[in-house]
Formats: structure tokens, sequence, C-alpha cells
């Protein structure tokens, strides 16, 4: 792993680490769910020549709906180092189809996804990210845990009534314990609180952690299945094709209490700017925001690869790649909650050849981090290398999210 | 799915109460009650920028909301609705990434009967 990875996580804590960049991305955009509100979907699928018009113009509009809501457009105005400027269009449409026992307990699940994202620039010039990506995938996916089963409900809920009797002397609500009944109670003193740290403070907060943490159990969610994609450059000069095997993997531990918090290293910066924040009034990494990882191993087919071509080795290649994605509260300011979210890829050419080596094309990675809200300013940087690119760049991204309703 | 109009978010309503409790129990969100009708999806704990991660996360998070619902605060789908029917309703607002807390309760109210609610 080369050396600005590290440097990429220390900056996940350190804020402002990386001031200078060789590019610059400025976005002014609104999010693209104003911009679908605007359009008369409907209007396009009106069809006058059937007597179930009404009926299949709502069945469109629907599909149409549900093809403009898993694609995200900003416009965002592109810089380049040399400071020439240019209009460019990142996109994102992302649609999980064909999904099978969707809403059933623990257990197993099958489901499609198909995946298209890039930033398309109007001038070849100007290309900080030259690097499309179009992926379909099939997973079979294991989810584990994450609530108790009926048979130990009962147990759990006495449990942590239990352990709150032990740690606080007493219980605060008068219905028999072990019932609903008491739970409500308890929801009737909580509505009331103005301020988060006195609600925190208050000993009907602490019973209703105390009861919910025994209910939740550690979860697992784990994916496997196959990935075939295209990777194109912007201008579609340069493609290859990629062929392989994905895997996806979440953990998450609700007690606080275990020794399993603790692991979760990437979440210590953020966990003492939610500290100093006042966000969290503990200081302590979270078990609930481990970073989801998901690996591929894929063979790609190079249709035409200039820096490959260059470095003199252009033959199909066995890649591995990572990527891990991260998120956190950070704290408010004023009404607006702030989060930190951050993804991490890691590309490895798995058998390279000297040429390839010797160009330092056998592995790069790549990590962009966001501070944003859902609405207002949002900051960003992504610093690392794509396939296409034959060196590292530092993209900053500076804008205004509008409200999206 | 939530429409342009905003759903109420009353504290009388048990549906907002639970919905507010549960969301903040599960590490979503930290505001207080009177704060949290105009929370978003989009600012909760869950919403990871990867789509993979984040249905990978809201996939369980539903669950864990209708376990907690139910078991927690004795909640049970509304008669002639299904838990899947329930679970999918519920999933259509989480997947909004616009929708509120308050559209959240408003669905929820629709899809459960709540402990001590009375019928209209």
């Amino acid at each position: 792993m080369k050396a600005h990875a590290w440097m990429g996580v220390l900056w996940l804590g350190c804020f402002g680490l990386v001031t200078t960049a060789s590019a610059q991305v400025v976005r002014k955009s609104e999010t693209p769910s104003v911009i679908l509100q605007e359009l008369d979907l409907e209007s396009f699928f009106c069809d006058f020549n059937t007597a179930n018009t009404f009926y299949r113009k709502q069945t469109r509009a629907e599909s149409a709906r549900n093809i403009f809501k898993d694609l995200n457009l900003e416009f965002v105005q592109l810089s380049s180092s040399r400071g020439d400027d240019a209009i460019g269009l990142t996109y994102d449409y992302d649609r999980t189809f064909g999904v099978q026992n969707p809403a059933g307990p623990a257990g197993w699940t099958s489901f499609f996804n198909l995946r298209s994202v890039g930033t398309l620039s109007f001038d070849s010039a100007v290309k900080p990210r030259d690097f499309l990506d179009t992926r379909v995938t099939w997973r079979m996916a294991y989810d584990a845990g994450g609530l108790c089963d009926a048979a130990t409900m009962v147990e759990a809920y006495t449990r942590g009534l239990n352990r709150y009797r032990d740690s606080q002397g007493g219980i605060c609500v008068e219905a028999p314990p072990g019932t609903p009944a008491a739970n409500m109670e308890l929801l009737e003193i909580l509505v009331d609180f103005d301020d988060p740290a006195t609600l925190e403070a208050s000993a009907a907060w602490h019973q209703a952690v105390a009861i919910a943490s025994e209910m939740l159990s550690d979860q697992t969610h784990f994916d496997f299945g196959l990935d075939l994609g295209v990777e194109n450059s912007q201008d579609f000069a340069q493609r290859q094709y990629r062929l392989g095997l994905a895997s996806t993997l979440e953990y998450k531990t609700w007690d606080q209490d275990s020794y399993l918090p603790w692991l979760n290293v990437v979440d210590y910066p953020a966990s003492v700017l939610r500290y100093l924040t006042g966000y969290d009034e503990e200081w302590g990494p979270s078990g609930t925001t481990f970073p989801i990882v998901t690996v591929d191993v894929s063979q790609i087919v190079v249709d035409e690869n200039r820096a490959r071509r260059t470095a003199g080795d252009d033959d199909n290649f066995l890649r591995a790649h990572l990527e891990a994605s991260y998120r956190s509260a950070l704290g408010e300011i004023g009404t607006k909650l702030y989060h930190l979210d951050a993804s991490y890829q890691y590309y490895l050419d798995v058998d390279p050849s000297s040429s390839i080596q010797s160009a330092d094309l056998d592995q790069y990675d790549y990590l962009k981090a966001e501070i944003s809200t859902d609405q207002g300013l949002f900051f960003a940087i992504d610093v690392g290398q794509l396939p296409f690119e034959v060196r590292d760049t530092t993209v900053v991204s500076l804008g205004y999210r509008v409200a999206a309703r | 799915m939530p429409n342009n109009r905003l759903a109420p978010w009353d504290k009388r309503s048990l549906a907002c109460k639970v919905t507010w409790i549960t969301l903040r129990l599960l590490r979503q969100h930290r505001r207080v009650f009177k704060t949290a009708g105009k929370v978003t999806m989009g600012q909760l704990q869950f919403w990871h920028s990867n789509k993979v991660a984040r249905d990978a996360a809201r996939k369980k998070l539903l669950e864990q909301i209708d376990g907690l619902f139910r078991e927690m605060y004795g909640a049970q789908n509304e008669p002639g609705l299904t838990r899947a029917k329930a679970l999918s309703k519920m999933d259509a607002v989480l997947m909004d990434k616009a929708a509120t807390l308050a559209d959240l309760a408003a669905v929820a109210d629709e899809a459960y009967e709540f402990l001590g609610e009375v019928s209209a």
C-alpha cells in the first residue's frame, strides 16, 4: 500500500491535511430530485389510442419515475491544474432489481444491481477524473443477527431491565417489567426533553437503551456473486471489460460495553470530533459504524488502455479491487447535522509484468471523503488514481446542496 | 411514498413517538422529539454514499425497526396488511433521500397499530 493511502486514513481525523490541489471542482448544482420534481413525467407517456390510457399512463409513468429516482445528476464546474474551466456532468445510476425474499427475516436473499457512475466533461482538455464505470452484478446475500429471535426476546428484555436495575438501583416506570406498556411509559417521559444531552443523562433514556441493546444482537451482512462491467475513459477512446467475482461484508455490534467497538479504528478520528462537538457525551468509537467492505477479483479484458500500452504491456490481466465505505455523524451546527462519508479503493494487478511494475501501474488507490449535510454546504476531497490514470491526482469539491423538497 | 404535503409531527401521535424513539435507539439520529420530524433519510446514519453499502444497511435497519415496533412497543400490523406489505411500505420511505421522519411515521401509522392506539 502506498504511503499516501495511510495519509488518507490519517486525513479522516485531520481535516485540512491535504491543502494543495492539482485540479479543482466547484459544484454548483441542485440535487437531482429537485430537477425531477419539476418534470411532468406523466405527460410524456399519455397514450390516446388505447381504451386503457389511464392505466398505461400510470404504469409507464411509475416506471419512468423509478428510473429517474435511481439517477443522480449534478452539473459541475471543472477546473484543470492549468486554470482552464469546463462544465461537466456527474452521473450515478444505481438500480437494484430482481430481489428474491426482499422483506424476509435473517437468511438468504438474491438480487441484481446495475450501476453506472462517472463524470462527463464538455471539454476534453479538462478531465479531473477520466473514468466511467458501468457494471451489472448478481449477488447472493446472507443476513444474520440484528435482532434477537422471538424465543429469546422476553429473556433479553428481562436481562436488559435487570442490567439497568443493577446499575441504577431502580426502575422509573410503574408498568410490569417486560411489557411494551412499560416502554410506552418511558416514551412519554422521553418525548418531553428539549435537549439531547439532558435526555441522554436521564434515567428513562438509560433504561430504554439497556432494554433495546439486549434486544439487538450483533449483525452481519455477507454477499457474493458475479460482476460484469465495462470501464471507459470520458471520450470513450479507452475501454476495458471486466468479468469477476464480488463480495460485500458488513458487521455491527450493539454492545458498547464489549471490546469490539474498540476494534473500529477507522472511527477513532470521527469519534473524537463527535465528542468535541458535543454530539456524543462520552468518547469512544462506535460498534455500529464499521466500514462496509466490498472486494472483487476480475479478469480485465483490455480493448484500449493507453497507459498500459505505453508501458509496453496491454495484455488482459487479473485485478483485485477493494472498496471500504464508511459513514459517521460529526456533529450539529445550528439545525444542520453534518456527516463524514468516506470511500477508499485499492486496485492491485495480481500478476503484473515487469514493464507494468516499472511504470508503477501494478497497484494504485483512491480515497474520497466528503463532509456534508443533507442541505447546505458540502466539502469533498478525493485523492489518488483510478484506472486509465497514470498518476495521483487530488480533486477538491466545494458546493451548496439545495433542499430536495 | 411521501408527497409534497408535509406529514404531521405531533406528540399526540403514537406513530410519531415510536418512530422517533426507535430510530434514536438504533443510533440513526440524535434529535429530541420536537426537532426530529424534519430529519431526512439522507441525514440518517444508514445513508452511505455507496449504494451497495446503503442497501445492506437499509435492509437490516428495516428489520430492526419492525422488530422493535413489535417487541418493544407492542405494535401489530393494521388489519388486512401482511408483515411483508408493511415492510414494503416502510422500505419505500427509507429509500427516499428526501423523505422525513414525519413521512416515515405517517407510513408507520398506516401500516402498524401501536399499543394503546385509538382507531379512528
